[in-house]
């Protein structure tokens, strides 16, 4: 096991590096001149210039990405071109509100999702496994920008549950907090539901084929044991593996939730700063998301190691 | 062949009619749709569906929605297929490589696993941005996602293969890792590939509508999917339509697909897991 | 003479497969006395692990129970609700399996799996029913069994983990077990000290014993009696010795025929010719008929039944005399 650990953390740290590279060349992409970009159509070639030498472009390549590792290693991600505060700041602000809504959903997508999955396999091929799996389909075509703006249409607009959108910080009114996030909640975690509820149910499919199942029933246990005790054991170690995608998945999400929504997170700076070309939130965040996915990933790995006896006890 | 045994199956048949529904109303867009999409026509603008003229309807500027819809299917079609050959391409080299030589294996991985780390919509459109709104464009950013997820399953099946006692006996008589990798990495790898690939398709079929959507797509006055669903969400009290019909055709073409690829697996290789990635 | 354990009369299990319904066992009838070891023989598709579980009421769609009746201590189980047969199972009557590694869960302690038997039909504390644990894994022969009942399936050879497979059929005190395969998947030394348990706890603890084999060799040393199936249907049933010395059925003859004798060299192993027939496609007359050396006309018109032959049973319409040098 704990050469498992270790070999898993050298490769996180490895993947973090790749990362940090990929986030900031993704700029470098840009064809032509990102100081004109930035600077607009309508810029003068002395403003152009002046972004230049302000976004420090006119330095080379490794010059500007050694610089810019140095500072984060100091904490500094950059100061925002647009928003007049530090990446840090805007980031600080925004995470909250992102954090809020990917709780909600993934309590959500655990809740329903390993429930559907789980029964549709204990009732195979009966009316409850083809509804079931049915949502489950639904969940993971149906493409949630358009979810989430139909159900703005319905559930706020037409019968006024819910707000049609903005966010409701926690320490003002709790309550009215989670109602505003209810809608952008369930709108994220369809997707997701769809696809746990499927391999929960491959899973527990899979389980409930082996051989000490049989044995379990034949020593006499009740279905609730073989089932709710044996099985589901074995299906939940592995899932837990499914975390990492999941949550992936969820911030991917996110980035249309709140825009649908109006929620000013993470999803929303990013792919603000993306359309309007600010550099440092673009890298910054790209960074600072994907390393969070390295760390769960690990995080994930390593729980599982110990969950399972085999790796855990491993000769 | 398992192609009997892949037209009894009610999944696959099914997706396979939604799927080659769309295919059609896409090849026979000038046809079906009389009308020019990007032609605007501001006295008949809101038009509800049914009306004899415009069977969809008309959007905010007066287009007609069919005809924009068919060819928004040929932009979302055409890139999916080309994400699914820059990806299978791709992916094969890299998951062939990786999983066969054990030196290349952790380079190549973590490589894969550094671009895996992004979530797919966020790598995505900083991709497409940067490089500019174009369909081209939407594609390399898409196979850059996709690929590592392709690579990762053929890279399974060549450790597979590489351990294998058939292939040993290989090497033995002679054969080198050319031969072995095209005759048998590859071969091996083709059922879970085209599985994954079928799901890759949906899957860009859905990424590609919410780039458009943020504007990150193909540029206007090109008609995709997304930008439709962009351009009605400010009229869906007056004009529901304009968003529900693009929604429609992404959920009837992603369905489609995603049944295409549930069958193809439960009999290409049952034993395959349900994977998303 | 105490009325026999277990009665089967006319069992027949079919199975709904994508070529059709198919009887896997057919018409089978058998007993087991109290205290009796028996040997169920057969090769791969004759129905014996059926059998088995048919008995403990483990099958499940899209096997049934189509008709028949078994009888187990005057009880009848056929059509009673799985509540019911819960009970008895784990309890009354047991069962081991073939290949231990995966009928252990690989994510308990094998004390839990022997101790959460006897919490449940004994209704036992926790600590009594790992206490209870602890004390089976040492009477089949565990070392350091306080110790090794906190271990993992994988963290144990196979010989030990049959061996706790054997301790958690019989931690409630059983008066049956089913032994389905317990030894094949073994080396043949570890083969020998499971059956060498076996028959001690048997005769430790007055244990029916049923062992399904496909090894004439292991019935030859443990059983009492010994019942012979081909494609699901009992063709001898016989006392141990009478069956080895004089087999009835020539499907027994043929199978001893082909064991390799160490006192005897051949230039070939004798082999039954031809193949057990598919389930969709059975004779019309004895099962066993087109491979039979003795074949006669009669013999492919009807399914002979089983008559008895002095104390012994056989499927054969001829008196044949197969007996063995």
């Amino acid at each position: 096991m704990t050469r498992y650990i270790i070999h898993r953390l050298a490769s996180a740290v490895l993947v973090v590096f790749l990362v940090t590279i990929i986030s900031f060349s993704v700029m470098s992409l840009v064809p032509g001149d990102p100081a004109s970009v930035v600077a607009g159509a309508n810029a003068t070639p002395d403003e152009i210039e002046a972004i230049r030498v302000q976004l420090g472009l006119h330095l080379p390549y490794h010059v500007r990405l050694v610089d810019w590792v140095l500072g984060l290693f100091q904490g500094d991600l950059g100061r925002s071109i647009l928003l007049q505060r530090s990446v840090a700041e805007a980031v600080a602000e925004r995470l909250p509100v992102t954090i809020a809504l990917s709780i909600y959903a993934m309590t959500l997508t655990l809740a329903l999702g390993v429930s559907l999955g789980v029964l549709a396999a204990v009732r195979q091929n009966s009316w409850v496994d083809q509804l079931c799996m049915t949502v489950a389909l639904l969940g993971v075509s149906l493409p949630n920008v358009w979810l989430a703006i139909l159900f703005v249409m319905f559930f706020s607009v037409y019968l006024g549950w819910f707000p049609t959108g903005g966010y409701v910080p926690f320490e003002q009114d709790a309550f009215r907090a989670l109602v505003a996030l209810t809608l952008p909640a369930i709108a994220l975690a369809l997707t997701q539901i769809g696809l746990l509820a499927r391999m929960a149910r491959s899973s527990m499919l899979e389980v409930l084929r082996q051989d000490y199942v049989q044995t379990a029933r034949a020593k006499g246990l009740p279905r609730w044991s073989v089932v709710g005790k044996h099985a589901l054991k074995n299906v939940m170690i592995p899932l837990v593996t499914v975390f990492g995608i999941i949550l992936s998945l969820s911030l991917s999400g996110t980035v249309v939730i709140e825009t649908v929504f109006s929620l000013p997170g993470m999803g929303r700076l990013i792919v603000n700063a993306i359309q309007r070309r600010d550099y440092p939130v673009i890298q910054g965040g790209l960074l600072l998301t994907a390393s969070a996915l390295v760390m769960v990933n690990l995080a994930v790995d390593l729980l599982y190691a110990w969950l399972d006896p085999r790796v855990r006890y491993a000769d | 062949m398992p192609i009997r045994r892949l037209l009894r199956h009610r999944l696959f048949v099914t997706g396979l009619s939604l799927f080659l529904l769309v295919v059609v109303a896409a090849i026979a867009a000038e046809w079906i749709a009389s009308h020019n999409p990007t032609r605007m026509n501001m006295r008949l603008r809101f038009t509800a569906p049914g009306d004899p003229r415009f069977l969809l309807g008309t959007d905010a500027f007066g287009r007609d929605i069919l005809a924009r819809l068919a060819h928004g299917a040929q932009v979302s079609l055409r890139i999916g297929v080309m994400v699914v050959v820059f990806t299978g391409v791709f992916g094969t080299l890299f998951g062939a490589l990786s999983g066969y030589f054990r030196r290349l294996d952790n380079p190549i991985m973590r490589v894969m696993d550094a671009f895996m780390a992004f979530p797919a919509i966020m790598l995505a459109i900083a991709i497409a941005a940067a490089l500019g709104p174009s369909e081209l464009n939407v594609v390399i950013a898409l196979a850059a996602v996709y690929t590592p997820r392709t690579a990762r399953i053929v890279r399974a099946s060549a450790l597979v293969v590489r351990e294998a006692e058939f292939v040993q006996a290989a090497r033995v008589a002679g054969a080198g890792d050319t031969r072995i990798l095209l005759g048998h990495v590859l071969p091996n790898s083709l059922a879970p590939l085209i599985v994954q690939l079928t799901f890759i398709f949906a899957y860009s079929v859905l990424a590609e509508a919410v780039l458009s959507f943020l504007g990150v797509g193909p540029a206007p006055p090109t008609p995709t999917w997304g930008n439709m669903i962009a351009d009605g969400r400010n009229f869906i009290r007056e004009a529901p339509w304009i968003t529900l019909m693009p929604g429609i055709a992404i959920s009837i073409t992603v369905l489609g697909l995603n049944l295409l690829g549930d069958g193809l697996r439960d009999v290409l290789d049952p034993r395959m897991k349900v994977t998303s990635s | 003479m105490s009325p026999p354990l277990l009665e089967v009369r006319d069992l027949t299990v079919r199975f709904r497969t994508e070529l059709g319904e198919m009887a896997a066992i057919d018409g089978l009838s058998f007993e087991a006395a109290r205290g009796e070891f028996l040997g169920i023989v057969g090769e791969s598709g004759s129905g014996k692990s059926v059998t088995a579980r048919a008995v403990m009421g483990l099958i499940q769609p899209p096997g049934r129970i189509s008709s028949g009746s078994i009888r187990f201590a005057g009880e009848e189980l056929v059509g009673r609700p799985d509540a019911e047969l819960e009970r008895l199972r784990g309890k009354r009557m047991a069962m081991i399996f073939q290949e231990p590694m995966t009928s252990l869960n690989p994510v308990f302690p094998v004390g839990e799996q022997i101790a959460e038997a006897a919490r449940r039909h004994d209704r036992l504390s926790r600590r009594a029913g790992w206490d209870r644990a602890v004390e089976m894994l040492a009477k089949v022969g565990i070392p350091g069994a306080a110790e090794r009942a906190t271990a993992y399936p994988h963290q144990l050879s196979g010989g030990m983990r049959q061996r706790v497979m054997i301790a958690m059929a019989l931690v409630c005190s059983p008066q049956m077990l089913i032994a389905d395969e317990p030894t094949t998947a073994l080396d043949v030394t570890i083969q020998a000290q499971i059956l060498d348990l076996l028959r001690q706890l048997r005769s430790e603890l007055g244990l029916t014993v049923l062992l399904i084999t496909h090894d004439l060799g292991v019935v030859a040393e443990q059983a009492d009696r010994v019942i012979v199936m081909y494609a699901g249907r009992v063709v001898e049933e016989s006392p141990t010795a009478s069956l080895f010395a004089r087999p009835l059925h020539p499907y027994t003859g043929g199978l001893l025929d082909s064991i390799p004798d160490l006192e005897h060299t051949v230039e070939e192993l004798p082999a039954i010719e031809g193949v057990v027939p598919s389930p969709f496609a059975l004779p019309p007359g004895c099962r066993f008929a087109p491979r039979c050396r003795f074949v006669e006309g009669p013999c492919n018109a009807s399914e002979p039944p089983l008559r008895p032959v002095g104390g012994r049973r056989t499927a054969c319409r001829l008196d044949l005399d197969l007996t063995r040098s």
